[in-house]
């Protein structure tokens, strides 16, 4: 994916642009709002990263200048504060999801990867969700390990449908608080952790290939090792 | 000549004193003002009120000279003219051809105004009053008498002058005197303002008496305004306090972690370990910072809030949802009792995250076996969310305290959590317009209580 970042701050930006390469990914970093512009004009971009407070013209303006060209690569805004004025100023100009600083880098992967699902939604969802030996019916909402029927609660579900959607992918607390409760705040007490935990005692613990792993600090990836 | 910093006081002193002469001039003008018009009201009615009398005066000496002649003939004419003091006058006899038979003058100009007098009637000209009658064998009595105002007006005038001048006085004695009277507490309260400026000691007062007239009523305000601003000062510095301690432990764990982590020989999985600390600790801060700055917004009114009609029952079993497997872990049962259908008019992410973060800390706080009763109910134009705890309980001295940002009811105690939950709480729901409440019983448990306006329709 060809990503123009648009970031005036040299450590973030290294942060991200070095990060998004070794994801595989091609980065275009502009360090001002007119020269990101015109990267994310051209017909490569893929994807544009936008930072609101910019040097000259600002991440808000370079995001209406290129709505208004009918230039329709999808857009996340940066932002350093978390007021939901800001959020708002930046999905009204037109911008596709909004990122508060500072943010984990998983977290932005994820939802890159959702704004390309978003951005091609001819792939049926699957019925059948798997990993190793862990199957989950998304219908039936039923899940089966090595033979054997699993009982989840509707909370529980949900999770394990999202990791299943995201194998390998890191998701974090604050992604899975919105995903599964559709919360946007952290709750003082974690309760990310106690629904990971339980989960992970239904499809984990007698099991000796463990599939959910907690990356401390970031947050929680399904796969198989 | 003088340095920058008194140049602002010489600029509020000079401002200041042309304030006063400005009134005490306003006063004096006034004063001088109603004196003249007096003055001019006085002469126009002294001057009507002389004519008269000199007109009385010239009959009156007509009838006692005419008495005179007819008594006594033109020897007591001159008899009684002689007697008769005080300015120049002049008493002529004619007879029907205008033939003078007798005069007496004082001057010769005198005379001349006599023989202009009109039979039977009074006159004056500018400086004489002359009077005539017919009298026996067709004879004509006139007399001129000077008209002395001239010399009354002199009196007027000086008496008027000393009058005036010592009016003058009076009145810029009396301006002096009211309008630093009247504006003595506005000076007083110049100088607090100015000692407050220069110590930055917010504690001062200015200490003028009690009246209750306006400005007294201003200098109360200023201390009123002076004693919050001082509360609130206070109140910052505390919590700046706590937060520099609630930033320092973090901060000193994180430190410590990657300090520990350099020390110890090269080893990449506890080295992870050690970046994987530094991002925990980094989160907590970061979630306090952002805590904060909604209180801080919400406390000045600053916070936007994206209002919608809301079901509130359905807010809170949403927030009931939210903690279900941590009440379940933590071994307190929940119920719930939510009247359908109480409309508010709220910001739903925030109302959300206020009443979570009441629930939240009512698990906290209470033992397992507790039980946690959650309630939405109307009552009236009020809408109310109510948690009540089986739990510890809140001494009544904490009781106002729980609000407070950063308060734990017991320090030594490592829960977690910033005790900034409800201080937040507070806050939001003030900024809806709503209030808080709590009731509690040392180790039989507490009730908090949200109120907010009720949306109706």
């Amino acid at each position: 994916m060809h990503v123009v970042l648009i970031e005036d701050d040299e450590k973030i930006g290294h942060f991200v642009s070095q990060g998004l390469r070794e994801a595989g990914h091609v980065v275009s970093w502009a360090r001002s709002g007119d020269e990101g512009l015109g990267l994310a004009r051209e017909p490569a971009a893929d994807l544009a990263i936008v930072d609101l407070m910019l040097p000259g013209r600002d991440g808000l303006s370079v995001i209406r200048a290129l709505r208004e060209a009918k230039c329709a690569v999808p857009i996340i805004v940066l932002s350093a504060r978390a007021a939901v004025d800001d959020r708002v100023r930046g999905l009204e100009a037109g911008a596709d999801d909004y990122l508060t600083k500072p943010f984990s880098f998983a977290e932005l992967q994820a939802r890159m990867a959702a704004l390309k699902r978003r951005a091609n939604p001819a792939v049926a969802p699957e019925r059948q969700l798997q990993i190793a030996d862990l199957t989950l019916d998304v219908i039936s909402r039923r899940a089966r390990r090595g033979g054997r029927e699993i009982e989840l609660q509707t909370k529980e579900f949900v999770l394990l449908e999202y990791l299943l959607q995201n194998q390998g992918r890191v998701l974090s607390k604050t992604m899975i608080l919105q995903h599964v409760w559709d919360y946007h705040f952290d709750p003082q007490t974690n309760v990310v952790d106690v629904l990971v935990s339980r989960l992970r005692s239904k499809i984990d613990r007698d099991f000796s290939v463990k599939l959910i792993h907690t990356l401390r600090g970031v947050g929680y990836v399904l796969r198989a090792e | 000549m003088s340095s920058a910093p008194s140049e602002p006081e010489t600029r509020g002193t000079r401002a200041w004193s042309s304030l006063s002469v400005r009134l005490a001039l306003w006063y004096v003008l006034v004063t001088v003002a109603s004196f003249l018009a007096a003055a001019v009201v006085f002469a126009v009615r002294a001057e009507a009120s002389l004519e008269r009398e000199r007109a009385r005066s010239a009959e009156g000496a007509l009838a006692r000279y005419r008495q005179a002649l007819e008594s006594g003939g033109t020897s007591a004419l001159q008899a009684l003219f002689d007697c008769s003091p005080g300015p120049r006058s002049a008493v002529r006899l004619t007879d029907e051809r205008d033939v003078e038979l007798f005069v007496v003058s004082s001057d010769e100009a005198s005379r001349r105004a006599a023989s202009a007098a009109p039979s039977d009637s009074i006159a004056a000209t500018s400086d004489w009053h002359v009077a005539a009658t017919a009298v026996s064998q067709g004879r004509k009595l006139s007399i001129a008498l000077q008209d002395d105002r001239g010399g009354l007006w002199r009196e007027l005038r000086e008496t008027s002058l000393v009058i005036f001048f010592s009016g003058l006085a009076a009145a810029v004695l009396g301006a002096t005197l009211i309008t630093r009277r009247t504006l003595r507490p506005v000076t007083d309260l110049a100088r607090a303002t100015r000692k407050i400026v220069d110590s930055g000691d917010l504690g001062l007062r200015d200490e003028t008496r009690a009246q209750s007239d306006e400005l007294s009523q201003l200098t109360q305000l200023f201390n009123q305004m002076l004693a919050k601003n001082q509360g609130l000062v206070k109140a910052m510095g505390e919590s700046l306090d706590y937060v520099a301690h609630d930033l320092r432990t973090p901060l000193a764990r994180l430190r410590a972690g990657a300090e520990l982590a350099l020390q110890r020989p090269a080893d990449t999985a506890q080295e992870r370990e050690a970046l994987a600390e530094v991002i925990e600790e980094c989160d907590r801060v970061l979630a306090m910072l952002t805590t904060l700055t909604d209180i801080v917004e919400a406390e000045a009114g600053a916070m936007r809030l994206d209002k919608h009609s809301e079901d509130l029952g359905a807010i809170a079993r949403e927030a009931v949802e939210l903690y279900e497997f941590v009440s379940k872990e933590a071994g307190v049962a929940v119920v719930t009792h939510l009247a359908p259908d109480v409309r508010v008019s709220v910001d739903r992410r925030r109302i959300a995250q206020a009443c979570a973060n009441v629930i939240d800390n009512a698990i906290k706080y209470t033992p397992a076996g507790g039980r946690i009763e959650v309630s939405v109910l109307a009552l009236g134009d009020r809408a109310l969310f109510r948690v009540s705890d089986t739990g510890v309980g809140i001494a009544e001295a904490d009781r106002q305290r729980v609000w407070e940002r950063l308060f734990r009811a017991d320090p030594s105690r490592g829960t977690r959590g910033l005790g900034l939950g409800l201080s937040l709480v507070k806050a939001v729901i003030e900024a809806h317009g709503g209030s808080v409440g709590l009731e509690s019983e040392l180790g039989r448990g507490s009730i908090f209580e949200i109120v907010l306006p009720r949306s109706l329709a």
